[in-house]
């Protein structure tokens, strides 16, 4: 348990870290769904390392701190129905097991963007909306890609890590 | 050891379909988008009318939302783009130049959305702005 609680400590901490980082960063030239890869890449480290369980919790905060940093009611809305969706998403691939963590890990890019497409959808009510869909489609599987190739990399090595702090 | 193995079977089915969805996509909307007649860009910010412009006409302008952001519009060679924007994501001005009926750009952030519509029989001069 006490173990359990460690790593879960460390796994918020990265994500104040990359949240924070992608505060300080905004990417002006505007790499598609950069935003969501670092604290995404948390979430699925988590997932795999410390189970559903862990991973839920960290997605939490992660939708707390995404949505404080919008700094409005209707982006937390945003950041909540983006970081559930891709969260159930994940879990499920992620249970399935036919899937590596990059797949999920596309899934979850994937979700995180049509979640906050069906926000705006359902805040602007406009049907022209749905030509928005590809390019979320593209930007969120390729920053889910771009983070399941770091969390496949970074996996194996957190084991030694683990094992070290407990 | 058994090692997990990079990609598994799941990974390309998600990959494929994925890839089918696009295709699938950009088909209907080929099939469901014919030019506009005289067409005219609508924009509306957070749901309200914001304004008309002809896409015969060559203009660049800028719209501010409410807390300050901007989308800069511009129309050219009977097309419509987002040339720049300060919204976080930008991706905007990525969806890149339109022309033809029903097509839409959306920026999200700034809750900007730009549609292309027929025009009034192209004797209309003035339109709002
Ligand atoms: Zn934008």
């Amino acid at each position: 348990m006490a173990k359990r609680l460690a790593r879960f400590g460390l796994l918020v901490a990265l994500c104040f870290v990359f949240s924070y980082l992608e505060f300080l960063l905004p990417l002006p030239f505007g790499v598609p769904g950069m935003k969501l890869g670092l604290s995404n890449l948390v979430v699925l480290v988590a997932l795999y390392s410390g189970g559903p369980l862990t991973a839920g919790a960290v997605s939490l905060v992660r939708i707390l701190l995404n949505g404080f940093t919008f700094g409005t009611p209707l982006g937390m809305l945003y950041s909540i129905a983006g970081g559930v969706l891709s969260f159930l998403g994940m879990w499920l691939l992620y249970k399935i097991r036919h899937f590596s963590p990059v797949g999920v890990s596309i899934l979850g890019g994937i979700l995180h963007n049509i979640g906050q497409l069906s926000v705006a959808f359902a805040l602007l009510g406009v049907a022209g909306l749905i030509y928005y869909a590809p390019i979320l489609l593209i930007s969120g599987a390729v920053a889910g890609f771009l983070v399941g190739l770091v969390a496949s990399a970074v996996l194996p090595r957190l084991k030694g890590v683990w094992g070290r702090m407990g | 050891m058994n090692k997990p193995r990079f990609l598994k079977k799941g990974d390309v089915i998600l990959v494929v379909a994925v890839a089918v969805a696009l295709l699938l996509f950009w088909g209907v909307s080929r099939f469901l988008y014919p030019p506009a007649e005289n067409g005219v860009a609508e924009i509306t910010v957070n749901g309200k009318p914001h304004g008309t412009y002809r896409l015969d006409k060559e203009v660049s302008f800028t719209v501010q939302d409410e807390n300050g952001g901007y989308n800069r519009v511009e129309i050219k060679n009977g097309e419509v783009r987002i040339a720049d924007a300060d919204c976080p994501d930008r991706l905007c001005v990525r969806q890149g130049a339109i022309s033809h009926k029903g097509e839409t750009i959306v920026c999200l952030p700034h809750g900007l959305i730009i549609t292309v519509c027929d025009g009034a029989n192209g004797d209309v001069d003035f339109i709002t702005g």
